[in-house]
């Protein structure tokens, strides 16, 4: 495969062009022509694919745009190019199975082949979020005495001591550090010593990340985030990353959110940016895992008809042609405490579940407020689980995702942020209050009753 | 070639973000006889605002945006020299400097935002991303802004635009420009903490109360 170092030369010595020209005149305009030569389509009626065709298109057309476009580094206004037999390699090489943590918590998370879907990973915390110290100490337990949750993710410290975290400042470092550490505590507290997380997330340059590789903080065989960055960049922040990992032994999460509306273009573009950023992450970014991210650029979250399409699309284009460990987010625009976000989380999970990408969630108000809480991720693990067991298939996952979107699509504009952890749970107990465990209850139970899932 | 469908040429090559083929078209017009302030009016704000409510409805995508701002742009460079001549000047529904401040690096809200204001009449500078506040306030100072936008997609970046607000109060400042924030981190509560107003929840939104600001209006 081609080796790390390979990469940073040709960060140094590939084409010359200038930012606007790269989003414009290659992704923009090769995306365009590439989604009408596969004739790609969105389908409000069709949410999840039925039609297998469709999924092959958009793998051809994302493996062409990486190997057209390459990926651009915005630090030295060069493209770093690869050939199609060492993107192919790249494919080739990727992990299909990984095991992470220890003891009695480890798990093992794989790739999905299509026809022959894996048990989902669920991959829980309140993710994207920014927290206080307090928040997050408290939040962070109502996700691991989740006995369905198999790894943990959750957000990053935004205050520490009352100084504000800035990127690029020295609290960067002191942020991620305490953050590891909280996660460290949190695991051992409620008895889950050993099970896996992605964590650094207090850190958005490479300083945080480098202040924790040590097995103190983040040992290796956990998981951080490396960034793709709109649409198909890098910079040196972004392979500092890739880099301090590289002798260490952190797995590299590549994440990418494609942006509806953005450089991609719409939904058919950003699905296939997202397969082209996951081929191209695989060695850039030295990706043992690629997560799908396509946000709506008005309404940010993963659950609008567009989003969901998109991420139903990229986990059957792998799954089908060249699978790959993938991993999904489900960001909703209401909070916790709400109906609404139970429908917007079993609209996102059952897409991921039945077209092969593991949940990774709850990022709850599009990560903008303190609005999420373990029952979130409850809900995620109840209902990938129930599609799961139950072997529902795409054509009635299909109707049951494009119903629950009816439920919430025209709440977008003023979506229900619901309440903050501290209103939802108690403190001391780690337990969701009366009123939002009986909220939560009777909303499963009309899902179950409506949709025929055994929650 | 008649002065309506040399209009029509003209509206097209806005929509279609053609900044080559808009230039001749111009220069046909000119030549036909056309006055510079009535083709702005008449033909490049209506057809540049046509694409503005297109993005809006989802129908085209940012790259046609820029593509659009760009070919009025290379009209609106032509036509300067005759409207100078004529001493006439565009309306301009008001001066922007946009930046993506210090430490954040995301700038597709930013660009979205930046794109649908000049399709609505702005003027805007556009200062780009990881954009310290010193440079932010030195540029609103030259460019005589009426309205300084910030964005910030993380809650770590957030912070760097409390300094802009901090340092146009030390230089005694604060009261010549509304400050609007905007991105995936900024909420109205912050915005109100430090002493900013907020943008809107998507760039849309964004567009609306900068020009209720320029009316002197505040929005909700």
């Amino acid at each position: 495969m081609t080796d790390f170092l390979q990469v940073i030369r040709r960060s140094e010595s590939g084409p010359y062009i200038s930012e606007r020209d790269f989003d414009i005149d290659v992704v923009f305009k090769i995306t365009r022509d590439l989604v009408s030569k596969y004739g790609l389509k969105y389908d409000r009626k069709q949410l999840i694919t039925l039609d297998p065709e469709m999924a092959d298109g958009a793998f051809q057309a994302g493996f062409e745009l990486a190997e057209k476009a390459g990926i651009y580094c915005v630090d030295t206004s060069r493209i770093i190019q690869f050939t199609r037999e060492e993107l192919l390699y790249g494919l080739k090489a990727a992990p299909q199975q990984l095991t992470l943590g220890w003891g009695r918590d480890q798990r093992t998370l794989q790739a999905n082949t299509y026809g022959t879907l894996n048990r989902p990973f669920i991959w829980a915390g309140f993710s994207g979020a920014p927290l206080t110290e307090d928040l997050y100490r408290h939040s962070i337990r109502s996700y691991i005495k989740e006995p369905l949750v198999d790894a943990l993710g959750h957000g990053s410290l935004h205050i520490i001591n009352g100084i504000e975290v800035r990127t690029g400042s020295p609290m960067e470092i002191r942020a991620t550090r305490q953050e590891l550490m909280y996660v460290q505590e949190a695991l051992r507290r409620e008895g889950r010593p050993g099970m896996p997380f992605v964590a650094a997330e207090s850190s958005t340059t490479v300083l945080g990340d480098l202040g924790v590789m040590h097995p103190a903080y983040m040992p290796p065989n956990y998981t951080h985030f490396v960034a793709t960055l709109n649409e198909l960049k890098t910079d040196y922040t972004d392979l500092s990353k890739v880099m301090a990992s590289y002798e260490y032994g952190v797995h590299n999460i590549n994440l990418v959110d494609a942006i509806i509306g953005g450089y991609a273009g719409g939904p058919e573009g950003a699905a296939v940016v997202t397969i082209a950023a996951f081929i191209l992450g695989l060695l850039v970014n030295r990706a043992s895992i690629s997560l799908c991210h396509p946000a709506h650029n008005k309404w940010v979250s993963t659950s609008p008809p567009e989003s969901i399409w998109a991420e139903n699309i990229v986990g059957q284009a792998f799954a089908r042609n060249s699978p790959i460990i993938t991993i999904g987010d489900v960001w909703t625009s209401a909070g916790t405490g709400t109906a609404d976000i139970l429908y917007e989380i079993a609209a996102i999970t059952i897409t991921k579940t039945l077209t092969g990408n593991h949940p990774h969630g709850v990022g709850s108000t599009n990560g903008k407020y303190p609005h999420g809480s373990g029952l979130d991720a409850r809900a995620m693990a109840e209902i990938a689980l129930a599609v799961y067991n139950q072997g529902v298939t795409l054509e009635r996952g299909n109707e049951i995702v494009c119903a629950l979107v009816d439920k919430y699509e025209s709440k977008f504009p003023d979506p229900d942020i619901g309440k903050p952890y501290d209103e939802v749970y108690d403190l001391e107990t780690a337990e969701p209050l009366p009123w939002w465990l009986d909220l939560y209850n009777q909303t499963m139970q009309e899902l179950e009753k409506e949709f025929d899932l055994a929650l | 070639m008649t002065p309506q469908s040399t209009r029509v040429k003209i509206h097209e090559a806005i929509v279609s973000g053609d900044r080559e083929a808009i230039q001749s078209y111009i220069h046909e017009a000119l030549d036909g006889g056309e006055f510079p302030l009535e083709l702005i009016n008449e033909v490049l704000n209506p057809a540049l605002k046509e694409v503005g409510e297109k993005f809006d409805q989802g129908d085209i995508y940012l790259p046609e945006l820029i593509l659009a701002a760009e070919a009025m742009q290379a009209a609106v460079d032509l036509l300067k020299p005759q409207l100078e001549a004529r001493e006439e000047q565009i309306h301009v529904q008001g001066r922007v400097v946009m930046a993506t401040v210090q430490g954040d690096i995301h700038d597709i809200g930013k660009n979205i935002v930046v794109a649908l204001l000049r399709a609505n009449g702005f003027i805007v500078l556009d200062l780009g991303k990881d954009v310290p506040a010193s440079e932010i306030l030195t540029k609103a100072e030259e460019f005589n802004a009426d309205i300084i936008g910030l964005s910030a997609l993380l809650s770590t970046t957030l912070p760097y635009c409390r300094d802009i607000l901090r340092l146009l109060e030390e230089k005694g400042l604060r009261d010549k420009y509304r400050v609007f924030i905007g991105g995936g981190a900024a909420t109205p509560q912050y915005a109100s903490e430090i002493g900013a107003e907020y943008g809107g929840a998507h760039a849309e939104a964004a567009v609306v109360n900068l020009r209720m600001a320029m009316k002197g209006e505040t929005h909700d």
